[in-house]
């Protein structure tokens, strides 16, 4: 039994007798609209503008490469997806918003594959003689072969070369799909202009009756993405030993970078924490006489981002016995800020309602 | 250590009971909901003991009439079947045994022989994508030598989510469901699996490994079998399932239904088996693959949602079981809430009997979310869109009882419907 799922699925109370004294004392409306336009202004729209910037630089690059072809050109462009997918990593626990539009947030990354589809579908697009990769192909595309996994798996193929050989149409399917991308999160950045104010003028508009309705959606994607980090990302790749682990299963092995992305993310949500100004959830704890808590989150942030520092991205396949301990460690501190933070939720008065992250 | 989330479920019973102005007694409605379990857990139970002899009756004379009975006895075997999957979530008992019944999808490459072209030859993710344990008595997996000379209930046990991975699916449902079906080639096109009964001839045998396939089909049959008698046997009166559920106390059992109800609606069936086939568009995607036999196992699961929320349940023998419910606690508190929620639990009836109604002409779950099929796409979506909405209004209805401290399972893109149909 495959424990990862197990936990995945386990669904739980939250202690709320610990905190049951304060939910009265909840932040004001007041505060909580300054917090939601720091957090969209400060934190959400800079890094969409970040991840098209890094995306459309990435679909040069692969441009380049599929125009001339070596080393040179091989190394920049995956060089230029790493940056993209870093930025991806950086706002992928945002799960409101723009890039809900048009199923993007799922087309964006399909991942995990648990049955394999995207490698059939991508066998099958390369094999497509319906025309061209255009804007009208991606519109009925599968979400499979229209981000970031199936750019990965055709850009970093260890046979890339005779690949480009077998299949006539892969730089043209690759450039596509790192077109796609570059569309996507440029829609995405640019329509936060029109959305901005859905959040910025909470209570005062039809999207949200109230300011914390709106923080309530965005602190969603603060705590939730923990569990995907621990179970998604860290134990379904670890399993219940070393023996029966792979790193395979983990998010970006193709290209090297599934600690990384755990940093970015880390790093994310510890800027959405403690990062906005003049407010942030951290201050927002303290002025609910929650310091201890505040503070300890803090700790726990710079904990993780600490260790994360000294583990080295393992090799595909099982890890060795140190390799695994490791990562399980990580996931336990993970799994102590989930906790943490899902007090601090109680703390602010904020139910996050249904967890609307992971399902089986 | 890695059992990340300890249920907190002692504290819950520091907490004062739910605070109802009227209605039924909570004991009374946690004792209906154990008894409805029972009901459909036991003809579960002997859905599938027919389902046996089907199968018996195919392996003694293989040929299209058999097989066909055979498969009319699995897909009604998934009627009551489907109705108890509202116990799942919540219930850790259900949920921990569930994949031994119901495991899906599945690498079938790891059971039986597969189409090439169609399925691939290799997964990053699964060294036993095509390892065929009917055409292979030892398997190689790695350097890991399996003795699979026998073909036992105890071996199939032994290889399901071997290595673990979860795809690998060697008992249950769906495994049956491939034995008598076979792959379904049709990609999004009309037609469901083909197998020939010939598959199980021991004189004019196709396939290979005939006698295996034999031994497979009728030690998965068996398995079956003895993992819902051990199911029944937790829904008894002094069973584990009612058990665990009194330990929790009112407020506590309260919660495990709607996490059921919740969990079952949003994350899981709109989720994972719904919405997530509509962005693949990938007939790979669908519950019953094989059997294109979607359509009812969604509507089956839908009702089981209604007949725990609204305390009833018809039993395959016809008869009715009516009691105390959610519904009418709900009521006596908020009859708005109540109405709301029951006419949400129709409207899903109805968009899941849309889909029944394509499927009798054809256009099976496979066919409606295929890309660029603008109409049948909309017909799931407005299923999809009818179960968030039902999930919402299972969320009011848990403030109404003041048990809304309860995590429900989602899923990525079905938080904000509205955005995501633009």
């Amino acid at each position: 039994m495959n424990i990862a799922k197990q936990i995945t699925r386990r669904v739980w109370w939250l202690p709320l007798v610990m905190s049951a004294g304060v939910l009265n004392a909840a932040p004001s409306d007041e505060a909580w609209s300054v917090w939601n336009e720091a957090a969209i202004d400060q934190h959400v729209i800079p890094r969409y503008q970040t991840l098209a910037e890094q995306s459309a630089a990435m679909q040069s690059a692969v441009a380049g490469y599929c125009k001339a072809p070596d080393a040179d050109s091989l190394s920049g462009a995956r060089d230029a997806y790493v940056e993209a997918m870093l930025a991806w990593q950086g706002i992928q626990h945002v799960n409101f918003g723009t890039v809900l539009y048009l199923m993007r947030d799922s087309a964006m990354q399909f991942w995990p594959d648990r049955k394999n589809v995207g490698r059939r579908q991508l066998r099958a697009a390369l094999s497509y003689s319906g025309g061209a990769y255009d804007e009208e192909y991606f519109r009925d595309a599968s979400i499979s072969v229209k981000g970031f996994p199936a750019l990965e798996s055709l850009l970093f193929d260890e046979a890339i070369a005779d690949k480009r050989e077998k299949f006539p149409r892969y730089c043209e399917l690759m450039t596509a799909i790192a077109g796609n991308i570059a569309q996507m999160t440029d829609s995405i950045a640019v329509q936060w202009d029109d959305a901005r104010s859905q959040y910025t003028d909470a209570g005062h508009n039809t999207f949200f009756e109230e300011p914390a309705d709106a923080s309530a959606q965005i602190l969603k994607s603060l705590v939730e993405p923990l569990e995907v980090l621990r179970d998604t990302k860290i134990l379904r790749a670890l399993d219940e030993s070393a023996a029966e682990s792979n790193w395979k299963r983990s998010e970006s092995w193709r290209s090297g970078i599934s600690v990384a992305n755990l940093s970015a993310n880390v790093a994310a949500l510890e800027a959405l924490y403690q990062g906005t100004k003049p407010l942030s959830v951290k201050g927002l704890l303290e002025a609910q006489d929650q310091t201890a808590l505040a503070v300890a989150i803090s700790d726990q942030f710079a904990q993780i981002r600490a260790h994360l520092k000294t583990i080295a991205e393992p090799q595909a396949g099982p890890l060795s016995e140190a390799q695994w301990q490791d990562l399980n460690a990580l996931a336990g501190q993970i799994r102590d800020l989930n906790e943490q933070l899902d007090e601090a939720m109680l703390a602010l008065g904020i139910n996050l309602g249904f967890n609307s992250r992971d399902g089986d | 250590m890695r059992r990340a989330l300890p249920v907190t479920f002692a504290l819950t019973s520091f907490l004062s009971a739910p605070l109802f102005a009227a209605g039924p007694a909570v004991d009374e409605v946690l004792e209906h909901y154990g008894d409805i379990a029972l009901a459909g857990y036991e003809d579960s139970l002997f859905t599938a003991q027919a389902l046996d002899k089907a199968i018996d009756a195919l392996l003694a004379k293989p040929d299209e009439t058999t097989l066909q009975a055979a498969k009319e006895a699995w897909t009604a075997a998934r009627v009551p079947y489907q109705q108890t999957e509202a116990y799942r979530f919540g219930n850790a008992i259900v949920d921990d045994w569930e994949g031994k019944v119901n495991a899906w999808p599945l690498d079938e490459g790891l059971i039986d022989y597969v189409d090439g072209d169609w399925y691939g030859e290799e997964s990053e993710e699964n060294p036993a994508y095509t390892a065929n344990v009917i055409a292979n008595p030892v398997l190689m997996l790695g350097n890991e030598e399996i003795d699979a000379s026998e073909i036992t209930p105890a071996l199939l046990e032994s290889l399901h989510e071997l290595d673990g991975v979860e795809a690998n699916v060697a008992t249950g449902y769906h495994a049956i469901e491939f034995l008598l079906w076979g792959q379904d080639l049709n990609g999004t096109e009309k037609g469901a699996g083909e197998r020939p009964a010939t598959d199980f001839s021991l004189d004019n045998c196709t396939g290979g490994n005939c006698d295996r396939r034999r031994d497979y089909l009728k030690a998965a049959s068996e398995l079956l079998i003895s993992d819902l008698e051990e199911m029944v046997a937790n829904w008894q009166d002094d069973g584990a399932a009612r058990q665990a559920l009194a330990e929790q106390g009112e407020t506590g059992g309260l919660a495990t239904i709607f996490t059921g109800l919740g969990s079952l609606s949003y994350g899981e069936l709109a989720g994972e088996r719904t919405k997530l086939g509509l962005m693949l568009h990938d007939p790979e995607e669908e519950h019953d693959c094989f059997s294109d036999n979607t359509h009812f196992s969604h509507f089956y699961d839908a009702l089981g949602i209604r007949n725990v929320y609204n305390g009833e349940y018809s039993r395959v023998d016809g008869s009715k079981l009516e009691g105390p419910s959610l519904s009418d606690l709900v009521a006596a508190n908020d009859a708005d809430v109540d109405a709301r929620i029951r006419a949400e639990l129709d409207a899903t009836q109805a968009a899941m009997q849309a889909m029944v109604d394509a499927a009798a002409e054809g256009d099976t779950f496979d066919v409606l979310i295929a890309s660029g099929n603008r109409d049948g796409n909309q017909l799931v979506q407005n299923a999809v869109d009818a179960l968030v909405a039902q999930t919402k209004g299972f969320e009011e209805a848990m403030v109404t009882l003041n048990v809304d401290e309860v995590s429900i399972e989602g899923s990525d893109s079905l938080d904000n419907p509205d955005a995501v149909a633009q």
